[in-house]
């Protein structure tokens, strides 16, 4: 009796200790991002030092940008090198800049997809990373873009780091379960993985950007022009793979020709419109597209899922 | 459906409002917070399953301690719409629990049988195709698009922060709603839900008409962030210089280069090509591209007209610079 009541108050103990900092995030959140708005005006363009408190403030983020406290969403928020940028550069004081550099990266990994746990590259580290070092060297569009990618491969390290290890605490939640303890299998789920994430997220960040954005940043600014002009060149045709990457999983059938029609509306009418026209254009689109299809629509999406189970299966195999 | 009146009316275990909420909870923070490479969100759905193992069999040790180890199997499958399973699932676990004939196989099966078909539509939808749609709307609200193509250089200018604001809001709502629509159904309904759902074509005509809107979205994205441009030069004659970009790839179709690097690109990564194979190689060929054999060294980055293969920023222009003509 005494046991099920001790498993009960832990459990709720985790329950509030999880609302409760997502909580607090969203209540510090608020006011930041408000602040966000009147900073924009300052545009400081002396070099950024980074100092000890940002650095920590930076491996936290991206220790948060893969843990579970923001009610999950972190794969799909902070992971991404728009919303990492914002928040680098709300902790580096330009937060209008910070948005523009991770919008830039986050070109690279519009197709980022993680299936099956196998990731091609990390757009977390090259979003937090990359523009604390784009911002603290002032890089160029295309320098920042291209030292994203180098940056992102290293984070894979720390995924391999952590989906390896991770398997270790599935033994230890086995017998949690064989004892019928549930708290050990909590603990098991969150205490023991989320200390060995944190240990291998925030400690080499911190470290990184304490010590090396700014010596990182002046070593590209000392490269002759011709070679920043390649990377500003390379901030031209990244994105290529960026797109071609989302392409592999909806460029199929007949929705094939959308794409070229999207192209050149915005080709013929001078990359002035909005994405909303655009999307407005779309869904219209999309509608008729699918109302003149009729049941049709199911043979026609059958080869889409077929090469997306092999895409799967060729990056699970990875 | 009706297993679940017939427990109400015996007054037996049921599972209430709040341990589904509950549940839900767990799963949504916690689905990936072990995931490993062994059983990937195994003990994730265990401990999702735990306010459902409390309430059915809190109590009885040997039931608990099979309900545990019954659902720390290998699971994997979309965190969203995925939670489908986890309804169906509790409704099988509540069944049991009253004394029904369900085995743990039977249970087992479900999930495995439905968490391949479940990621498959989840990852197309949340991840291929909803995610880059919000983030190409954040990131043009950011005013990438204008301002970075005028100026070229990040360092001077701005960005608007309501835009990763407005994508984080909209990815989260998204999500959410998603994600407790299908975890609730999917207890409310069980299997028959996901099997209708399958059945009726519905998934396929969303995926279709999500297709289409992110078709075109992408075209769009190419024309705007896809920029190749030629600094090659050929000198015919006495003072015509004919610019290749301007006069002869322009000619064919405007932005003929980005468009036929989007698709080839597509074409290698469906060939099996590693997406990090293709940065390195076109990382290697931009700078290949930009050394200046043809001409002078440039001074400032837009100055490599003439004198690289490739050119960054924009096309050269037609009055070139007096340092062009000296070679």
């Amino acid at each position: 009796m005494s046991k099920t009541a001790k498993v009960r108050w832990r459990l709720s103990r985790n329950a509030k200790i999880s609302l409760t900092i997502s909580t607090l995030l969203v209540i510090i959140g608020i006011p930041t991002a408000v602040q966000a708005m009147t900073l924009t005006e300052a545009a400081p363009t002396e070099t950024v030092t980074i100092s000890l408190f940002q650095a920590i403030l930076i491996g936290l983020g991206y220790y948060l940008s893969q843990g579970p406290w923001i009610a999950g969403l972190s794969f799909y928020t902070l992971n991404r090198p728009l919303v990492a940028g914002l928040l680098v550069g709300l902790i580096l004081g330009n937060p209008g800049q910070g948005a523009l550099i991770g919008a830039a990266i986050n070109l690279i990994y519009l197709g980022f997809i993680s299936a099956g746990g196998a990731i091609p590259g990390d757009p977390g580290l090259a979003g937090w990373v990359g523009t604390t070092i784009a911002i603290a060297g002032s890089l160029n569009y295309g320098a920042a873009l291209a030292l994203a990618v180098p940056i992102g491969l290293l984070g894979t390290v720390i995924w391999n780091a952590r989906m390896t290890v991770d398997s270790a605490f599935m033994h230890m939640a086995d017998r949690a379960a064989d004892k019928a303890d549930v708290g050990g299998v909590i603990r098991a789920n969150v205490l023991y993985p989320q200390a060995w994430l944190f240990l291998i997220t925030f400690v080499p960040v911190t470290i990184a950007v304490f010590l090396g954005a700014k010596f990182i940043g002046d070593v590209i600014n000392g490269f002759p022009v011709w070679l920043l002009g390649g990377l500003a060149i390379a901030g031209g045709i990244l994105p290529a793979i960026g797109i071609a990457m989302n392409m592999k999983f909806i460029f199929m059938g007949t929705a094939i020709p959308y794409f070229f029609v999207g192209y050149l509306i915005m080709v013929v009418l001078g990359n002035e419109v909005s994405i909303m026209v655009l999307a407005v254009i779309g869904v219209a689109l999309a509608f008729l597209h699918v109302a003149f299809l009729g049941d049709r629509v199911k043979t026609a999406a059958k080869p889409e899922s077929k090469k997306l189970t092999k895409a799967k299966e060729a990056e699970a195999s990875r | 459906m009706s297993s679940t009146e017939k427990a109400a009316n015996a007054g037996e275990k049921r599972i209430t409002k709040r341990d589904l909420v509950m549940s839900w909870l767990i799963w949504t923070f916690f689905s990936h917070s072990n995931y490993n490479y062994e059983r990937l969100q195994a003990s994730a759905f265990a401990h999702a399953m735990v306010p459902i193992i409390k309430r059915l069999y809190g109590g009885d040790k040997e039931q608990t301690r099979e309900a545990l180890q019954r659902h720390l199997v290998f699971f994997n499958t979309a965190p969203d719409i995925g939670g489908v399973i986890h309804g169906i699932t509790i409704a099988m676990e509540e069944q049991k629990a009253n004394g029904e004939d369900v085995t743990d196989n039977a249970i087992t099966s479900t999930k495995t049988g439905l968490m391949g078909p479940m990621a498959g539509i989840g990852d197309t939808i949340s991840q291929g195709i909803v995610t880059p749609l919000l983030i190409a709307l954040g990131i043009s609200v950011t005013g990438l698009g204008a301002e970075a193509q005028k100026s070229g250089d990040l360092s001077g200018i701005t960005g608007n922060p309501l835009g990763p604001i407005l994508y984080f809001v909209l990815i989260s709502a998204f999500t959410l709603l998603i994600g407790y629509f299908f975890y609730t159904q999917g207890f409310k309904q069980g299997r028959s839900f996901v099997t209708s759902v399958l059945k009726s074509g519905l998934m396929d005509k969303v995926i279709m008409g999500a297709s289409v809107l992110g078709n075109i979205v992408l075209g769009a994205l190419t024309a705007q962030f896809v920029k190749v441009y030629v600094g090659w030069t050929v000198h015919a004659g006495d003072n015509t210089t004919v610019y290749i970009q301007q006069d002869v790839l322009d000619k064919i179709l405007p932005g003929l280069l980005p468009l036929g690097l989007v698709v080839l690109t597509w074409w290698l990564l469906m060939r099996g090509w590693h997406p990090i194979k293709l940065l390195v190689i076109y990382v290697i060929i931009c700078i290949v591209g930009a050394i200046p054999f043809m001409g002078p060294q440039p001074k400032y980055i837009t100055d490599a007209c003439g004198s690289s293969i490739l050119q960054p920023y924009g096309p050269c222009q037609p009055p070139a610079p007096p340092t062009d003509e000296s070679k």
